[in-house]
């Protein structure tokens, strides 16, 4: 009948701000500015995505701390224990204005230690709502609305939450469900404590600490809210939220962004890409069921790889009404579509 | 205000609409019964406007200007507050303009008929 698709990243409007492949030693001793990247201008609110390489001067108990400074505000921490590279990423909503940007860190002492490939750029779906960086003021709210797409009516969102979190001279660590941890931070959904998805524990008191929610399966059309819980009141807490269909949660939470709603015999086809970060990412067509064998059974029909993921199910035998989940952690869905027949 | 098209004033003499779907039909088996289902993604307006102009050279007819804005495909702005028809400023293309003139006496009257498919 008619083949019906729908571009939910919004190309056009994507801008790279920062791509800066320079390496800059990590200072052995003295923790300081690794590199000041200079300024970044944003004429409206908008979602700036991070990405950067930094280098462990190598095993053996060696380490190297850093911390990505966004104006006044930080929004990123991370540690390196093995040798070798680590990339790290994170999505961060900005309101419009003039950022500096720079990297903080130190390693233990030990020479070699570097960041580079400092990548920032902006990039914007369909159906995102936000909460920009701040220091966090009390419990967050957002809501997605509903509306239709090409496929059929939004069903469910990710909200995307990053967090960085310092206690001065002390430790500071994310506590999931369960944990009971020095100066502790903690997150809950709607009232209920939940794992982090990624989180680096500040335990060597270097300010550097920081972790994400990527939590999907969130309904669209309501409110949802973040809170954070911190056991010591002197813990600063920066926090910036994407809640958005488009945005891939990580697998323990995969979402449905969409209730299929087309004619039976169609062709339903979404294609996932790296957003921040390139991880593996799944679609599939199916639900985990009553008991579950594993994806292998629950799906009927799945990809799971990096990269450009163009994922299509022709719902001939099986109904529309199974519908399908994806995840991936630092990806998103760029395009939807229906070969209606 | 009237009828506006690409911020042009229309004398309107006549007005017509007509929608119809874009949808799939596919056989189902359904509570032991065959059915025909239906899948209706969107319907598609179009909007038959008749209009009139005297004493108006071709170089400025609205019939002309129109016959330019289909022959260039672009989505321009539909608006009318007549009582039996308000359509609140949407975009539309210009799918065809008829019209016609009889030379008789010094009348020098023009009837043309717009076709507007909403975008």
């Amino acid at each position: 009948m008619t083949l019906l698709t729908e571009q939910v990243r919004l190309q056009a409007s994507e801008q790279q701000l920062i791509n800066n492949a320079t390496s800059y030693a990590i200072p052995q001793t003295t923790f300081g500015t690794i590199h000041d990247y200079g300024n970044i201008v944003l004429a409206a609110d908008s979602l700036v995505i991070f990405q950067v390489a930094f280098h462990n001067p190598g095993g053996g108990g060696n380490w190297s701390w850093i911390r990505i400074k966004v104006g006044s505000l930080y929004l990123y921490g991370a540690k390196a224990t093995d040798a070798g590279a680590v990339t790290i990423g994170a999505a961060c909503y900005l309101a419009a204005g003039t950022y500096d940007v720079l990297v903080e860190g130190v390693s233990n002492g030990v020479a070699g230690g570097q960041v580079t490939s400092l990548k920032a750029g902006i990039v914007k779906f369909l159906d995102q709502v936000a909460s920009a960086l701040q220091t966090y003021p009390s419990s967050i709210a957002l809501t997605v609305a509903n509306r239709a797409t090409c496929v059929g009516p939004l069903s469910e969102c990710t909200f995307a939450v990053q967090l960085q979190a310092q206690t001065a001279a002390a430790v500071t660590n994310f506590e999931n469900v369960g944990d009971s941890l020095t100066n502790g931070v903690s997150i809950s959904v709607d009232g209920v404590q939940v794992d982090w998805s990624e989180r680096y524990q500040d335990a060597d008191s270097k300010q550097c600490g920081s972790a994400k929610l990527f939590c999907g399966a969130l309904s669209v059309g309501s409110s949802h809210t973040i809170a954070i819980s911190k056991k010591n009141a002197a813990t600063t807490v920066y926090i910036t939220i994407v809640a958005c269909p488009w945005i891939l949660p990580d697998p323990a939470t995969f979402s449905t962004p969409m209730t299929l709603n087309f004619s039976q015999g169609s062709t339903f086809y979404s294609t996932l890409e790296p957003m921040f970060a390139d991880p593996t990412k799944f679609i599939g067509v199916g639900q985990p069921r009553a008991i579950s064998f594993g994806s292998a059974t629950d799906y009927y029909n799945s990809t799971s790889a990096t990269g450009i993921i163009s994922y299509s199910y022709v719902f001939d035998v099986l109904d529309i009404s199974w519908n399908f989940d994806c995840y991936g952690m630092g990806g998103c869905i760029s395009v939807i579509g229906v070969d209606a027949r | 205000m009237g009828v506006t098209l690409d911020g042009k004033t229309l004398t309107v003499t006549g007005w017509g609409e007509h929608t119809i779907d874009a949808a799939s039909e596919w056989d189902a088996w359904v509570s032991g019964q065959y059915k025909r289902k239906l899948k209706v993604y969107g319907i598609i307006r179009t909007y038959i406007v008749d209009c009139v102009e005297k004493d108006v050279v071709w170089a400025s007819s609205n019939a002309n200007y129109f016959e330019g804005v289909q022959s260039a495909g672009t989505a321009v702005v539909f608006f009318s507050d007549l009582t039996i028809r308000p359509v609140s400023s949407v975009n539309v293309y210009v799918k065809d303009v008829n019209w016609t003139a009889k030379d008789i006496g010094t009348q020098n009257i023009r009837n043309f008929q717009l076709t507007l498919q909403e975008a």
